[in-house]
């Protein structure tokens, strides 16, 4: 494993407010995240690991800390320079799949390619069937997503993270939506990444779960009261 | 452009995932797109296209004298003035229109001609097909006679036979030149035919300068021979229309400011121009500007209305787009979560809204042709200076596709706009129950547009029932009008009073015998249906200011009290010469300044005539207008082909059965072409102002409606939206009614903008309209108040249904979907 942290957080908050409250959703979080590790958060509803999941993932801002990715600072850029390093640099599973019902599962996985002028059609494509292939669903590149179990949505919502060839993936409850079965499989498909090198990032509460990861820290009031496992 | 060709997929896509809404969607633009292009092309054809048939015809412009309100033409002394100091025209020339009869072997026709001054083919030098132009020895007094063919005479009348060149045809005067012998026959112009040489055929491009159904071209100097017999040099009076071309160069204010600069009236009064009046510099080449200003700015108001239409239009869709939530709103989340920077989800978006709008497009310019077809037979536009008129001008097309792209904007305002709203983070959580910046602009518009169009209808609807209403000076219920085809209209040429009277007085005894006819009369006809003359009669001996054009109606003894026209002077009945006439009151106080005119001796048509009596002004025009001056004549040569006045108490249909019982007779020698209530055929005088109501109200319907429906929608996704805000209120114990209050005290918050800038901007409407279309007061400001308030009674009631919504909505599900 690499030993290079992707991920470094400092002093990183997150309050929500309202017209007359305020909700302090993460508070001073210092996290490092290795390039290659398998990381598990963990923690009740309403803990914060989604909001931090979403501050990584850049859908969100923290309202004061510092964040940086592969070593260049991000939590102070642009709508459109944040929009560049989600499509380079990060993919995102989420737990509803999210995958547009207009299109097919290979347009779906393709989505993120769209808006990278880097890459050639033929490219785009070699991409699609190779994570097509990787997660097991070629035989169904062309099927919508009313056509496929929910298994198989988030194995193609899992292709879509991966196109890009992220350095992080970022997964939120990814299982929280499937049967048994079909969750063991994404679990066993996220081993599979781990070996190759992905860096991973899952949120979850189930603990069986975050059991596969190399490292585990858990949340509780939007502070990281535990960490098991090693950096 | 990555991604251009996915985008439209996608498009493509959505729309045909609702296919019932992109389908209302498409035709709702296509109509608004159609429209706008059909009116288009008649602005397009009346202020924009070059005149068809001379080089560099969007350089033409028309030269007239105005008072302000009515326009006149020039005289020939005028036209000389004016091609010595115009220095910003290249070329002037002066038109007369006359009709001269065409003798071919045995084919004896009617043509329309144009008499022209030098300077039309030397200076505007139309495009020639055959043969040559006039040149200045043409134009010389004792000059040959010679003309130049219309393309289209030379090819349906001549067989395109180039040998025409050089060969005579033979003209002789026109009805005009005819006159009133003592015997009361006509002078038939057998007398006066001469032969012209044809020395040319203008290409197909031009078919008339100041009409477009011109047959050939003539040096104005050589017509007066053909109208010696009449004693007058040339045919009606040397009035011309003028026509010029500015200099390369030379914008039309220029030319304005020229005129103005150099040529003083007041400095001039020799040449006839009016009291008060002043020279106008017009762009195109106009033969009634009146008329052809009255229907520019209708066509105009429409042009707007059409506009408004699809502005309303687009309004709604881009609203029902970003209220396509929260499925678009997940969808657009995700792009951003994968990347999607926010400038190419707006191109997205853009390109969603344009392939809607592209297609519409495309519906509505096909549609466009359909609506052209109709609009032309509107009553208010089918009486302009048509010439072709076409949605397929590159002018009409430029303006359909940057309708479009400004359609395609903003369709795609609002959820562009709504991009903001679409985090990924923010989709688990409602939106606001409060609208947003693209709502609030969305409606104010729609609302303000809706306000304007309807404050429009309204008063458009308030001035026909006020011209209805008018009193014309005609009382003529249960009054028939008899229209005839004539069989043998060269007949008036040689027809005597004699016989046109014993012919009459047959016809009289046979119809007044019939069941329920209680009185017949003969005359040129009535208000909306006439056939007349226009005579010009001098304001005053040896006056050369332009003369007082009067309208001569054909009328016996028994047509003014048939049409129950009463007399101020005089008595009509003894009025049996046909050298004694009955003028109205306008004519008397034109001509003399006063009514008591009985006896005064003018002359009409070159024979002298006597007064017998002075009646009150009845409208035989439109009710808007002043009173013309007309002459009510016993017998002029147009009596041959009179109308027949019937009063009777039978129905129409019961008429026309008596009547063709007694044709099949052989009884009368009639051959009728409709027979007419008089009152029903007034209606049609005012048709057009009942066209422009209704089209205007249609117009008005739709948008109101339209925005009404958006408001409508609006205030259902803002309902659906803060349904749990009004679940918790409800929950802590907010009655049903205080419910209701507060989502009605919401939506009249929200209508409040669009109120308050629609009934200054109606109001500013209405005042426009006052001045240019509606000629009589209209309560403007009342008009204005009571739309407002009518199109605030219509959006409180569109709230109505998402208010009870919400006051009624199960509040346990709803709290626990949170």
């Amino acid at each position: 494993m690499n030993q290079m942290p992707l991920v470094v957080l400092g002093k990183v908050s997150r309050v929500y407010r309202t017209a007359t409250m305020k909700t302090l959703a993460l508070a001073d979080i210092d996290l490092q995240i290795l390039q290659g590790e398998y990381l598990a958060i963990e923690g009740q509803s309403g803990s914060g690991k989604s909001t931090l999941l979403t501050i990584l993932g850049l859908l969100e801002e923290a309202d004061s800390g510092t964040y940086s990715l592969n070593g260049a600072t991000v939590s102070d850029l642009s709508n459109s320079a944040r929009a560049r390093i989600r499509s380079r640099e990060i993919g995102f599973v989420f737990q509803s799949f999210h995958l547009i019902p207009e299109m097919t599962a290979a347009e779906n996985i393709a989505l993120p390619l769209l808006y990278r002028a880097d890459l050639s059609v033929g490219e785009r494509r070699n991409r699609v069937s190779r994570v097509l292939e990787q997660v097991g669903m070629t035989d169904r590149a062309e099927h919508f997503p009313a056509q496929l179990s929910g298994g198989q949505q988030q194995r193609v919502a899992v292709a879509r993270a991966l196109v890009g060839m992220p350095s992080l993936l970022l997964a939120d409850e990814p299982t929280g939506n499937l049967d048994h079965d079909n969750g063991l499989r994404i679990l066993e498909l996220f081993d599979e990444l781990h070996r190759v090198g992905v860096t991973l990032v899952m949120v979850t509460h189930n603990p069986d779960y975050a059991a596969r990861a190399s490292r585990r820290v858990r949340l509780t009031d939007g502070r990281i009261v535990d960490t098991i496992g090693a950096k | 452009m990555s991604g251009f060709f996915e985008d439209i997929r996608h498009a493509w896509r959505i729309y045909r995932h609702s296919p019932a809404t992109s389908a209302f969607a498409v035709i709702a633009l296509a109509v608004g797109m159609a429209s706008i292009a059909a009116t288009f092309s008649f602005l397009d054809d009346l202020v924009l296209r070059p005149h068809p048939g001379f080089p560099d015809g969007d350089r033409l412009v028309t030269i007239s004298q105005t008072t302000g309100t009515e326009f006149g033409r020039l005289s020939p002394l005028m036209l000389d003035r004016l091609a010595g100091m115009m220095s910003s025209l290249e070329a002037l020339s002066g038109v007369n229109e006359t009709e001269l009869t065409w003798r071919n072997h045995e084919l004896v026709r009617q043509v329309h001609v144009e008499l022209v001054t030098h300077g039309f083919s030397d200076g505007l030098k139309p495009s020639l097909h055959l043969g040559a132009h006039f040149g200045p020895h043409d134009h010389l007094p004792g000059a040959e006679p010679v003309v130049i063919l219309s393309d289209r005479f030379w090819r349906e009348r001549l067989a395109a036979d180039p040998r025409i060149i050089g060969q005579t045809i033979t003209l002789s005067g026109g009805p005009q030149a005819v006159a009133i012998k003592p015997d009361g026959t006509l002078e038939a112009p057998v007398d006066h035919t001469l032969g012209y040489r044809v020395i040319g055929v203008f290409s197909a491009g031009l078919v008339g300068t100041f009409r477009s159904d011109t047959d050939m071209w003539m040096p104005f100097e050589e017509a007066g021979p053909l109208f010696a017999s009449t004693g007058k040099t040339l045919p009606r009076s040397p009035w011309l229309r003028v026509v010029g071309r500015l200099r390369s160069g030379a914008t039309i204010g220029a030319a304005r400011q020229e005129l103005a600069t150099r040529y003083h009236p007041a400095d001039d009064p020799t040449v006839g121009v009016r009291p008060n009046g002043r020279l106008e510099v017009l762009r195109g080449v106009v033969t009634d500007i009146g008329k052809q200003k009255a229907v520019r700015n209708q066509v105009a108001l429409l042009l707007s209305a059409c506009a408004l239409l699809v502005l309303v239009a687009a309004g709604n869709i881009s609203l029902f787009m970003f209220s396509q939530a929260p499925r678009r709103r997940r969808e657009l989340a995700v792009r951003m979560a994968v990347g999607a920077p926010p400038a190419r989800l707006m191109r997205q978006l853009i390109t969603e809204a344009g392939v809607l709008v592209a297609a519409a497009a495309l519906l509505g310019l096909t549609l466009s042709t359909w609506f052209g077809v109709l609009l032309r037979g509107l009553p208010m536009l089918r009486d302009a200076e048509w010439r072709t008129v076409s949605v397929f001008d590159w002018r009409v097309l430029l303006v359909v596709v940057l309708a479009a792209l400004l359609v395609t904007m903003l369709v795609s305002l609002s959820p562009v706009l709504g991009i903001q709203r679409s985090g990924i983070a923010s989709t688990s959580r409602l939106a606001s129950a409060r609208p947003g910046v693209a709502q609030w602009c969305a409606e104010s518009v729609q609302i303000t547009i809706a306000t304007i169009l309807a404050g429009v209808a309204v008063a458009f609807i308030w001035y026909l029932i006020v011209l209805d209403g008018t009193d014309r000076g005609i009382h003529s219920s249960n009054v028939y009008v008899v229209d005839l085809l004539i069989p043998n209209p060269e007949r008036v040429f040689t027809v005597k009073k004699e016989e046109v009277l014993i012919e009459r007085q047959h016809v009289q005894e046979i119809i007044s015998a019939l069941p329920a006819v209680q009185n017949v009369s003969f005359g040129g006809g009535v208000p909306g249906l006439l056939t007349s003359y226009e005579a010009r009669i001098p304001s005053k001996i040896g006056d050369a200011r332009e003369p007082i054009a009067a309208i001569v109606v054909s009328a016996d003894t028994a047509y003014l009290k048939m049409l129950g026209i009463g007399l101020l002077r005089g008595d009509y009945a003894k009025a049996a010469r046909s050298d004694s006439v009955v003028v109205n009151e306008t004519f008397a106080r034109r001509i003399w300044g006063r009514l008591d005119v009985t006896g005064e001796v003018f002359n009409l048509f070159g024979a002298q005539v006597q007064i017998a009596g002075v009646a009150k002004d009845a409208m035989y025009g439109h009710p808007a207008e002043k009173p013309a001056a007309i002459i009510f004549s016993p017998y002029i040569r147009i009596s041959y082909e009179d109308r027949i006045l019937i009063r009777s108490s039978a129905p129409a249909e019961q008429l026309r059965r008596q009547l063709q019982a007694k044709v099949d007779q052989g009884a009368l020698k009639l051959d009728i072409r409709s027979i007419r209530r008089v009152d029903d055929v007034w209606s049609d005088v005012l048709a057009p102002d009942r066209a422009r109501a209704l089209l205007t109200t249609f117009l008005a319907v739709l948008v109101v409606a339209l925005a009404a429906f958006g408001f409508y929608g609006t205030q259902r996704y803002l309902v659906g939206a803060g349904k749990r805000e009004y679940a918790i209120r409800r929950s802590i114990g907010a009655d049903p009614r205080s419910t209701r209050l507060l989502v009605l005290r919401r939506g009249l918050l929200l209508a409040t903008p669009g109120l308050l800038f629609g009934i200054p901007l109606a109001f500013i409407c209405l005042q426009w309209l006052r001045e240019e279309l509606i000629s009589v007061a209209v309560p403007t400001g009342g008009i204005v108040v009571l739309v407002a308030a009518a199109v605030a009674v219509l959006l409180v009631a569109a709230t109505l249904g998402p208010a009870q919504e919400a006051a009624t909505s199960p509040l346990s599900s709803t709290l626990k979907d949170e």
